[in-house]
């Protein structure tokens, strides 16, 4: 029975581990992370391009691009469930800063907004667009299906799994 | 025996020298002027229950474009709901600094010091289909016109807006908002 608990404990370890090399390798390296949570207490961004990519080339989901962007309280929440256990990681980071990023959202609320010289209409490139000189989103929860970033700077990060 | 003739069947579609550089020419005059004539213009919708300004408020219709350019230098908004390309926008309120908006429609009910209704207001194109009697000539919204409205205070703030309902072209404004919701 000690040698069961001992072997469940490790195999436990093991995936957990996977988990949450995938989950920091990817945000901290600056890779495409895919179907999380973000939460964030503000995020200040410039030269902002949001629009819906066709149903046929992206599934239909909002795109969000920054050329940079300062977060304050940054929370990743992604979990995963391996046999009936849930594993949640969070990541969490007081300031980080991006540039070049690249967000593919389902959905996307925020507890108050300011833009500057938003625009709607043929804009940023596209045939229909909403762009923004600059942004300011504060209590911000985002489902995220894709992220891609050029540089991403996490301060303080702190790596937390809960099952 | 039928004579054999040169008709040949469609023969209307051949066209002689003259015919085929007159065909050209228009083909070229088609094509070159077409960025003048300007793209159908993709459109969105805007719906907002509520919304009223301090400031001034200008109401103006351009028959060559068939759009009315509605332009504010500040207007608040409540409940506001936007469809842009498949995409809703809510905001639970809004404060618009620099607001310009191209609107192809626009249908709102007009209501003064926050309580009596008035009339609604249909603007279609750069023409006003529905007006505001009696006061309609001094507001520039009279049916059967083209929109010239020119509102300063106090009349902004006497005149607000409710159930108000856009097809927009182009819109532009510096913005703060409370409650914001993107999905599809």
């Amino acid at each position: 029975m000690e040698g069961f608990g001992k072997m469940a404990a490790v195999g436990l370890a093991s995936v957990a581990s996977v988990i949450v090399f995938s989950t920091v390798m990817g945000v901290g390296l600056a890779m495409p992370v895919d179907d999380f949570q973000l939460r964030a207490g503000s995020i200040d961004g410039q030269n902002l391009n949001m629009y819906v990519g066709t149903m046929d080339n992206y599934g239909g989901k909002i795109f969000q691009e920054l050329s940079s962007a300062t977060l304050s309280n940054l929370e990743i929440v992604k979990e995963m469930s391996l046999g009936g256990l849930t594993i949640r990681t969070l990541i969490r980071s007081p300031q980080a800063s991006a540039s070049g990023v690249l967000m593919k959202c389902d959905n996307f609320s925020a507890g108050s907004m300011r833009a500057t010289n938003q625009r709607i209409g043929p804009y940023g490139g596209r045939d229909f667009a909403v762009t923004a000189d600059t942004l300011r989103v504060e209590n911000v929860s985002a489902w995220v299906t894709e992220m891609v970033v050029a540089s991403l700077d996490l301060g303080n990060m702190v790596i937390k799994l809960e099952t | 025996m039928r004579r054999e003739t040169r008709r040949q069947p469609f023969h209307f579609f051949t066209l002689g020298r003259k015919g085929t550089a007159a065909g050209l020419l228009l083909v070229f005059s088609i094509l070159l002027a077409a960025p003048l004539l300007g793209s159908p213009g993709e459109t969105f919708q805007v719906w907002a229950f509520y919304s009223y300004t301090w400031s001034e408020l200008h109401m103006v219709g351009y028959e060559n474009e068939n759009v009315t350019v509605v332009t504010s230098p500040s207007i608040h908004f409540e409940n506001v709901r936007m469809l842009v390309n498949g995409m809703w926008i809510e905001l639970k309120s809004a404060d618009a600094e620099n607001f310009y908006l191209k609107a192809k429609y626009m249908e709102t009910d007009i209501i003064i010091l926050n309580l009596v209704p008035l009339c609604r207001i249909v603007l279609n194109g750069s023409h006003v289909d529905r007006g505001i009697p009696l006061i309609g000539w001094m507001l520039g919204l009279e049916t059967c016109h083209t929109a010239d409205a020119h509102m300063y205070p106090p009349l902004t703030w006497m005149v607000q807006m409710r159930n108000t309902y856009i097809v927009a072209e182009e819109l532009r404004l510096s913005l703060v908002s409370e409650n914001v919701r993107i999905h599809l």
